[in-house]
């Protein structure tokens, strides 16, 4: 079994943490995390979800409601991160090591900084720890991957080809089996996460497809190409939607399709 | 129930071992999960075309070492539609 963790960048965005729930409920597990994510997350959630509801009412919410949505969002991640196996979103439980991140080559990380400043490093290091054979990022401004995974190969002696960093698109295929039927796995995947329960015509769940399909591009390029054409060229389409609704209803799922929707209902202002 | 797609059978044969493990009791009411409106704003983390480049050629070399013959000409083929895209919204 791959203990994967995945970073921040990752998890703010909706779809691309549907994406992830997705993935881990069709492996019948939970996301992993660090510590450091789990600050940084409850440091950048709310202002992430508060810059999405300005932009989507086209004004600024008042200090009562900005003050409201943390508290939701806050709220909202001490229910889903926890310790425990069966949390939706499973909090590693590796402590970053300093004397591990003094040892990673300072051109690892770029712009070169002091690495005990550099919040990549001790996710690296608590990723680790944790016991995590792959950490998703895509962080490739700031974390020079081919450096990092050099010195984990030759630090915990890895075969080569191994790596522990990948970015989201090499992610996903490392964790879903089989390279055949990836586009089929990926299109349910997206699909399952974007439907709804509650009775709607086809039309509105491809439109619900389609946006899935275009916010997971930003940082899934490949993955949302192969799923876009897995299903542009199926033949039956309300069949393929039938089938994502079927997969929707299956317990991991509702697990992983509840985590998201309630982020959504707890910081809905009504707007 | 439709028949499962191979590559979808494993979600399937850990699901009962998963509902029984899992804690979070699972809603009764309807779960209305509509695609995400907010992440189609493009200025909440704006990334440059230059890092959209970079993480397609990323991928795409990770992907290319990791994919079998039979998958490698589709992939330079997305590869490139993908570059074209970006730079054609410049």
């Amino acid at each position: 079994m791959t203990i994967w963790v995945a970073d921040t960048n990752l998890l703010l965005p909706s779809s691309s943490r549907r994406l992830l729930l997705g993935v881990a409920a069709n492996r019948g597990e939970s996301i992993g995390i660090t510590p450091t994510v789990a600050e940084e997350l409850r440091a950048k959630l709310p202002r992430y979800m508060q810059n999405a509801r300005e932009r989507a009412s086209a004004q600024p919410l008042s200090f009562a409601e900005s003050r409201q949505l943390a508290q939701a969002c806050a709220r909202w991640l001490d229910h889903n991160i926890s310790d425990q196996d069966d949390a939706p979103i499973r909090l590693l439980k590796g402590t970053h090591s300093l004397a591990l991140i003094d040892e990673m080559p300072p051109r690892a990380f770029a712009p070169v900084l002091d690495r005990h400043e550099h919040n990549d490093a001790y996710i690296i290091a608590e990723a680790i720890a944790g016991g995590a054979s792959l950490l998703l990022t895509n962080n490739i401004r700031t974390i020079r991957h081919t450096v990092v995974n050099e010195w984990w190969r030759t630090r915990f002696g890895r075969p080569a080809g191994d790596s522990l960093l990948a970015n989201g698109d090499e992610g996903i295929e490392r964790l879903l089996p089989g390279n055949a039927e990836i586009g089929e796995t990926l299109c349910d995947i997206a699909l399952a996460m974007c439907v709804s329960d509650l009775p709607r015509d086809a039309d509105e769940d491809m439109l619900s497809f389609e946006r899935m399909i275009a916010s997971l591009k930003e940082q899934y390029p490949f993955t949302a190409q192969v799923a876009w054409r897995a299903f542009e060229t199926t033949k039956d389409r309300s069949r393929r939607i039938a089938f994502a609704r079927d997969i929707a209803g299956v317990p991991a799922w509702r697990v992983a399709r509840s985590t998201e929707a309630s982020l959504h209902q707890a910081t809905d202002m009504g707007r | 129930m439709p028949k499962c797609r191979p590559a979808m059978r494993h979600a399937r044969q850990v699901e009962q071992s998963l509902a029984d493990a899992v804690k979070v009791a699972l809603p009764t009411t309807p779960i209305d999960l509509d695609a995400p409106l907010e992440d189609a704003s493009p200025a909440i983390f704006a990334p440059t075309q230059a890092d959209k480049l970079a993480l397609i050629d990323a991928s795409f070399e990770a992907l290319a070492a990791r994919c079998g013959a039979e998958r490698l000409p589709a992939l330079k083929q997305d590869a490139k539609s993908l570059r074209k895209a970006i730079s054609d919204q410049a």
